[in-house]
């Protein structure tokens, strides 16, 4: 069975339906991506799924449950979480904070009056810092981190929260195409070591065919194609719509 | 923040102990001075749970401050009963009354809060002032309690220390930071399992719970319950004194709020234009002192404890 499910979800903005008719469903372990244009749904598809947007229409199911009508903070604990595009941290809070508060939610602790917090869950978090390499500026402020580092925190807070599967908003904005590379490679590492289950969003070609196991690609609000990195790369339409405005 | 250990921790104990002597320095007149700066320091304190920690500008919290003290002197004066009833029966009160226009109130954000716990302020002075049982224009006067200046100065500042001693624990703990959280984001809190307004009710309730124990200390030393206790007014002092002392620390606005008392008692001894010089407080501090003043001491280092984009002053 399907860890992610999705039935003919739709949003319409006004007239714009920017999420038309999407069905498709996602195994356990995998890291595939959604491709396509701006303007294609990609983040809306997101915003859907996470409970951000309520669809027109259809319904999204995960581990079998419906979680079509859930608010966002309680489709976290069903274990499905994501990242954003434009980077959501918490700015005046140390980058342990950031991560510590994740650990407070997952075990539950946010109406725990009486506990003090300094310390708790100072080895989880020293753990994800480690991963996403910013042990060393713990204690740092977020307004403080360079750009390259904030975003490796966004993908520290999705890594904290420990769920099922991790939705990545286009980790890669605003990167230069080095980083960029760079962030696809620590992606799949971290993918590869922790036998997650991932789905990001990237308009990159580079970036998505060097990592992905699977590609969807988005077009005017619909899924078009579905497949491989080489099967993606040989299709007419795709290349129509897509590379071929890039000239690969 | 500075915890209440070591260097901070002996400065406390050394405020702490001039406190405890200074009704045996100062005028019996400065007495009830302190007594009502030591007042306004807890509900300086609870408001900035929602303020500072919350990161909601609340125009309304005079609501609790009074509904606590018109339930203390209902109690004392109208149904005899003791000081202590009194003073616990307020602060619940109060809380019962956060709980419901808290529920309201977490809905919203930003301007829409503020205007909203403005207008459920609003609405409870208007209650109170047409309101027979409780006096109407006139208030509650008479409200016994007071018997000793010096003796109700300890009371205060025991109640008060507990109070202060208790929000410290729990802006630190969890709760607080997860708090936090929710002032610091408002697009993340919900996508790592965060109820937003939850976490902002029960943090209102507390504030609730903690504003009306000190409108209820503010009524037995005045002897009345008057219905300017509940406007917009007195929540708006409250504010200042906030951001006065600095928001970003536990105990700024306590500072705020100290500051605020004596200097109004010592200007009001030379004019009536205490509004006046008020006003050119607020202009000063909002323009030179953005952060408060304990807040600019204690906070330094650079991007800690920034407020928050939209409550920032524009540069």
């Amino acid at each position: 069975m399907a860890l992610l499910e999705i039935q003919g979800l739709t949003k319409a903005f006004g007239g714009v339906r920017a999420v038309d008719q999407v069905s498709l469903s996602l195994e356990e372990r995998g890291l595939t991506s959604v491709i396509g244009p701006n303007g294609a749904g990609k983040t809306t598809l997101f915003n859907l799924i996470t409970g951000h947007l309520a669809p027109n229409d259809g319904k999204v199911l995960f581990a079998g449950e419906d979680i079509t009508h859930l608010p966002s903070y309680e489709i976290w604990y069903k274990g499905l979480c994501r990242s954003f595009q434009i980077t959501s941290l918490f700015p005046s809070l140390t980058a342990f904070e950031n991560i510590q508060l994740v650990q407070l939610t997952r075990h539950r602790k946010q109406f725990n009056l009486f506990q003090r917090a300094t310390h708790l869950y100072k080895e989880e978090t020293f753990e994800i810092l480690k991963a996403i390499e910013l042990e060393d500026k713990a204690n740092m402020t977020v307004s403080s981190l360079p750009y390259g580092d904030q975003r490796k925190l966004e993908i520290g807070i999705v890594l904290a929260s420990g769920s099922k599967m991790m939705l990545l908003d286009e980790p890669t904005a605003g990167m230069a195409r080095v980083e960029r590379l760079a962030m696809a490679g620590f992606i799949e590492r971290l993918f590869q070591e922790r036998g997650l289950s991932i789905v990001f969003i990237e308009h990159d070609m580079d970036v998505v065919m060097s990592i992905s196991q699977k590609i969807r690609v988005m077009h005017q609000g619909r899924i078009i194609a579905e497949g491989s990195p080489e099967e993606i790369q040989r299709n007419d339409e795709v290349k129509r719509i897509y590379l071929g405005e890039q000239g690969l | 923040m500075s915890g209440m250990s070591g260097k901070n921790g002996f400065i406390l104990l050394v405020i702490l102990a001039a406190l405890c002597l200074l009704p045996w320095v100062v005028s019996p007149m400065m007495v009830l001075v302190l007594t009502e700066a030591l007042i306004w320091v807890l509900f300086a304190i609870a408001t900035n749970i929602v303020l500072g920690y919350g990161g909601r500008i609340t125009f309304g919290h005079a609501a609790f401050f009074g509904a606590g003290g018109y339930v203390c002197a209902v109690l004392l004066k109208k149904l005899g009963a003791g000081l202590p009833a009194g003073i616990l029966c307020s602060a619940v009160v109060s809380t019962i009354l956060g709980l419901i226009i808290g529920w309201f109130c977490v809905r919203l954000t930003h301007v829409y809060f503020a205007m909203l716990t403005m207008a459920f302020g609003q609405l409870v002075w208007a209650v109170v002032y047409r309101w027979r049982y409780v006096g109407a224009d006139t208030g509650i006067i008479g409200v016994p309690g007071l018997t000793s200046s010096v003796g109700f100065y300890f009371l205060v500042l025991i109640l008060v220390s507990i109070s202060i001693l208790a929000i410290y624990i729990i802006v630190h703990s969890p709760f607080g930071k997860v708090l936090v959280g929710t002032r610091e984001s408002e697009v993340r809190p919900p996508f790592i399992g965060i109820n937003v307004r939850r976490q902002q009710l029960v943090a209102f309730v507390i504030s609730a719970f903690f504003s009306g124990l000190s409108g209820s200390l503010f009524v037995i030393l005045n002897g009345i319950a008057y219905p300017d206790i509940l406007t917009w007014v007195y929540s708006g002092q409250v504010l200042v004194m906030c951001l006065l002392g600095g928001m970003t620390v536990l105990l700024g606005p306590a500072v705020g709020a100290v500051i605020l008392i004596l200097l109004q008692h010592w200007i009001t001894g030379y004019t009536q234009n205490w509004p006046l010089v008020l006003g050119f407080i607020i202009v000063l501090l909002v323009l030179f002192l953005p952060n408060g003043i304990l807040g600019s001491i204690l906070d330094r280092k650079p991007g800690r404890f920034q407020l928050p984009a939209w409550l920032r002053l524009p540069k």
